[in-house]
């Protein structure tokens, strides 16, 4: 191969320390700390983590041999979580976005103590956290202040009470099917950052052995957001169907900076769509609870009136075949 | 007049010469407080080969926004530009990398040493493991075995 002609030999350990920082930014981080063994220039590594702009642990690089083994999260993932954190200066200057996907437990919590000292006292901008199987019940101390942060995910099984949360920076926000947030604390987190942009909320196959109702998904208010994202995706097939489609009562946004609406889920009884006035931009993807196919007489669930009414100052609109059907069904056209 | 672009000439190290507009000039932070700073019509650029500079030139040329006549602004679409980066480093080797990195942040050129960057970190990306690393990028370890074995078991978890 002409890159390990006899002239390159070794050039990239020749680049400037900042340089080599920058590359093992864009490198997952387990990676990048295996470069230590590369050769002791590359030892240098706990430098030039200190010199890394990212940060990204991802447990599901590891495979793990069977499913007891990888029940909880492997002591050699945190070990390992462990002792780079403790090679990182913290705060940094240097540190703008760390991502963490993770299996979860309790025995995690150390990281989360890092991460809230790297929030605090750092310039992080990016933060992305997704928990994947054993809940991690977040402080109180998270999210409370951060005058850096811009964007924040909270990915599944995370547990947090939101008490005085200020994020003044913050302009996206994505709570993806997060297990543990009740209504109220939702609504304080949002209230809590008064320039959001970009909202992304999800509530995507909850378990169908333990349902728990759509959350953050029914109901948006923020005077700030531009652009909203709301997906609700039940296992509507399951037993619980009928249980399900009873949480589906009412879906309520009310955003009047709103100028882009992406909307995906079953229909509800009814909607309460306000102050929409900035709406230009709407793709609806309504599906309609397939009980109804099978009782044709039964009447249709859900009235998407409202829903109407709401978006019809926009200009453009993308249709689901459902929700075509829906809307026929309604009379809309 | 008004409408004549202004021309500049760089001159590589190898005294190669390259015209360009001024506009492409100024995707690099350097050259622009150089232009502005002496006005003269050729600039030489001890530390950049003709080779590389001729890359550098195709870049910012690529990548600068041009100003139509009439005033209409336009600028090659987010995903063409993306494509057009992609097909720009997918061939080049290694050693033309360094290079490049070299000369942008010489010249101080973002976007050209973040391009050239996330080159490197695929390439290490793409390796399954230290050794193959080593071997891609042509590190030689001088490390002795101990010392290796020590470093190995310090950090076990990268590398299962």
């Amino acid at each position: 191969m002409s890159c390990c002609s006899r002239r390159d030999r070794d050039r990239i350990s020749d680049l400037p320390d900042e340089i080599l920082g920058k590359i093992l930014s864009l490198v997952p981080t387990k990676v990048a700390v295996s470069t230590s063994v590369l050769s002791k220039r590359w030892r240098k590594n706990s430098n030039l983590l200190a010199l890394v702009d990212t940060l990204s642990f991802d447990e599901s690089m590891v495979v793990y041999p069977n499913e007891q083994v990888g029940s909880v999260s492997s002591h050699r993932f945190l070990d390992f979580l462990d002792k780079t954190l403790r090679n990182c200066p913290c705060p940094s200057k240097m540190l703008k976005k760390f991502s963490l996907s993770h299996r979860g437990g309790s025995k995690s919590l150390a990281v989360y103590g890092w991460i809230w000292s790297a929030m605090e006292g750092g310039l992080l901008e990016e933060l992305h956290l997704e928990c994947t199987s054993f809940e991690v019940n977040l402080e109180r101390k998270l999210l409370t202040s951060s005058n850096t942060l811009v964007k924040l995910t909270l990915s599944r099984e995370y547990c947090l009470e939101v008490e005085r949360v200020f994020l003044p920076a913050l302009k996206s926000l994505s709570l993806l099917t997060v297990g543990g947030l009740d209504f109220d604390n939702y609504r304080r987190l949002i209230r809590g950052c008064p320039v959001l942009e970009e909202l992304f909320v999800t509530d995507i196959r909850a378990d169908a052995a333990d349902p728990y109702p759509p959350c953050c998904t029914t109901s948006v208010e923020s005077a700030s957001i531009k652009r909203l994202l709301i997906s609700v995706d039940m296992p509507c097939d399951s037993p619980h169907n009928h249980s399900f489609q009873e949480f589906h009562d009412e879906s309520c946004v009310q955003a009047p900076s709103l100028v882009y609406l992406d909307y995906s889920g079953h229909v509800f009884m009814d909607y309460r769509f306000l102050d929409l006035d900035s709406l230009l931009h709407v793709r609806l993807n309504l599906k309609l609870w397939n009980n109804h196919h099978n009782r044709p007489n039964k009447p249709i669930y859900g009235d998407v009136t409202n829903l109407a009414v709401g978006i019809s100052n926009i200009t453009t609109l993308h249709l689901s075949p459902d929700s075509l059907e829906k809307l026929k069904d309604m009379d809309m056209f | 007049m008004e409408n004549e672009k202004k021309m500049i000439t760089l001159k590589s190290s190898d005294d190669v010469t390259f015209e360009v507009e001024e506009a492409v000039v100024l995707e690099s932070q350097f050259l622009s407080h150089l232009v502005q700073d002496c006005p003269a019509p050729e600039h030489k650029i001890k530390e950049v080969t003709g080779k590389i500079l001729s890359k550098v030139v195709e870049y910012c040329e690529k990548h600068v926004v041009v100003v139509v006549d009439g005033g209409d602004s336009s600028s090659s679409s987010g995903d063409d530009l993306k494509k057009w980066d992609d097909k720009f480093i997918k061939e080049m080797d290694l050693s033309t990398v360094y290079d490049l990195i070299a000369a942008a942040n010489y010249l101080n050129i973002q976007a050209l040493l973040d391009l050239m960057c996330q080159r490197v970190a695929d390439v290490i990306t793409a390796c399954k493991d230290h050794k193959e690393i080593r071997e891609t990028l042509g590190i030689v370890s001088d490390y002795t075995a101990e010392e290796e074995a020590e470093v190995l078991k310090e950090n076990e978890w990268a590398f299962d």
